[in-house]
């Protein structure tokens, strides 16, 4: 089962994740590596993962993808769009289950990512370390006692760790409190940002929660900050719902229910609006106003109506066509939901 | 108050970097956007050039400081610091020895310390595990000198060269 299709909608949180960034002695960084030694190193990356007994590994070449499949992987997160726009040769390695995806010859020379559907975070870690000591089997990483790994930047050296948790944050983002969220989380060197990781607006009322140092601090203790402070976060979260709900049930109710039926009976719909709307919607999820009533993910629902997604899954459709599919899709993802 | 980092939009985010680091007081002043790539992106992309002048005494305008600062070369990849300060990447593991000043003075600002603590590879792991080890040694045996232990001293001076010749 895939990770978004379990997302736990019963949460502010929707997944975890645990990136490990890790060069290898032998070659040059990123911005130093040549054609050749790149392709040489994705093949020898390649050798010790393909064939593993425990994980069935995938090779995706990503010169072979179009544009649109290319956006279609960074919008499941399968991929960075750092990676999209890193020159060739690239490539990506991902289990059949879409929880580990290995990015070859991004900023780094690999960048393990290992997602989880809600609180999972101590697994996706586990995971990640598994895959790091197989990718290091016959190959030795850049390392430095004092600095730990070496990467690229030396924003990510020591540990090489990004642990997060992507939220939804409605209400936080109402009532404007996530600029105390911003500073809390800064002072014990962690992060707020967009969706899609650095430099990227927040979609849908969704952020991740991250560390933003990496250096200094071990791996389970990076992981236990982020944990109480996401957990604090997402009880804010639910006590600022909680207080709303309460003294406004009916404007809220109302505010739930038509965007359901908009998402439910529209026949054509632009990205800002679907992707309003479904916030709303999964907020009614979490408030318990529409628990019983969406059967599905909403966040699977969120990333399949983004323009790469959707032009896969309809067949690479015209431009003009987009917003008459997406309400489509929407309304056929609804379509069993009893109300 | 216009946002330090992109000076277009209205300041919205006071962010204290004693507080953050715990080094220089100085406050940000920060447009919710960019608060929000408040890490890695701005400070490589927006405070490295300040850092990276600031650190070589380099000031813009002036040449000659502008050609010492590009002389400065790894001898692993040949990037230069130049380079470097354009791009914020890192050419290759020794880049970190040949720019030590520079990227320490970074890693100051923007990590929570200056060494490592955490997983360590599994090829590094046996040579570091014994390293450490004759380190506490060598720790012990100048306690029992201090001491005046002496016969202690030689035990573990003993237990110190058998570990070497090991290696």
């Amino acid at each position: 089962m895939k990770w978004y299709t379990s997302e736990g909608d019963f949460s502010p949180i929707i997944s975890c994740r645990v990136r490990l960034a890790r060069n290898f002695e032998k070659y040059n960084f990123y911005s130093k590596l040549t054609q050749k030694e790149a392709t040489e190193m994705i093949e020898e990356i390649s050798k010790n993962l393909l064939g593993e007994k425990d994980i069935n590994f995938r090779f995706i070449n990503l010169s072979n993808k179009t544009d649109i499949e290319s956006l279609g992987l960074v919008e499941h997160h399968k991929i960075s769009l750092d990676l999209l726009k890193s020159r060739e040769p690239k490539a990506v390695i991902s289990s059949e289950d879409d929880s580990i995806h290995i990015m070859i010859n991004e900023e780094d020379h690999v960048r393990i990512q290992c997602i989880a559907a809600g609180k999972n975070i101590q697994k996706s870690y586990t995971t990640a370390d598994y895959v790091d000591d197989l990718i290091e089997k016959n190959l030795k990483y850049a390392f430095d006692e004092k600095l730990g790994y070496l990467t690229s930047c030396p924003s990510n050296i020591g540990t090489g760790m990004r642990a997060s948790y992507m939220v939804h944050l409605p209400m936080l983002e109402k009532a404007g409190k996530l600029h105390s969220v911003i500073t809390y989380l800064s002072r014990s060197g962690m992060t707020i940002r967009g969706i899609y990781g650095e430099s990227s607006e927040p979609i849908g009322s969704i952020y991740q929660i991250s560390n933003q140092c990496s250096l200094g601090r071990s791996e389970p203790e990076i992981i236990n900050i982020l944990e109480n402070l996401t957990n604090q976060i997402v009880e804010t979260e639910l006590e600022t719902l909680e207080k709303y709900v309460q003294k406004n049930r009916i404007f809220f109710e109302d505010h739930i229910y038509r965007a359901y039926g908009v998402l439910k009976n529209c026949r054509q719909i632009e990205i800002g609006e679907a992707r309003n709307l479904l916030s709303i919607l999964r907020l009614g999820v979490v408030s318990g106003t529409l628990k019983d009533n969406i059967k599905t993910s909403v966040y699977s629902i969120m990333m399949n109506i983004e323009y790469g997604n959707l032009k896969i899954n309809t067949g690479n459709i015209s431009d003009k066509e987009i917003n008459e599919a997406r309400a489509t899709f929407i309304r056929k993802c609804l379509e069993n939901s009893n109300l | 108050m216009l946002c330090d980092n992109c000076k277009k939009r209205e300041a919205e985010v006071s962010v204290n970097l004693e507080q953050v680091y715990d080094k220089e007081k100085s406050e940000l002043h920060l447009c919710y956007r960019c608060s929000l790539d408040f890490d890695k992106n701005f400070f490589i992309n927006s405070l490295l050039n300040d850092l990276l002048f600031n650190f070589t005494n380099f000031h813009p305008f002036d040449k000659e400081k502008e050609k010492e600062v590009n002389d400065i070369s790894c001898e692993g990849c040949s990037l230069t610091l130049y380079e470097f300060k354009k791009i914020g990447k890192l050419g290759c593991g020794k880049c970190y020895e040949s720019f030590k000043k520079d990227i320490n003075n970074i890693i100051e600002k923007i990590q929570w310390s200056e060494k490592h603590k955490g997983k360590i590879p599994k090829t590094n792991a046996a040579s570091l595990i014994i390293k450490k080890e004759i380190e506490t040694l060598k720790e012990e045996l100048k306690n029992h000198i201090d001491l005046e232990q002496y016969e202690e001293a030689a035990k573990i001076r003993d237990k110190i060269k058998e570990i070497e010749r090991g290696v």
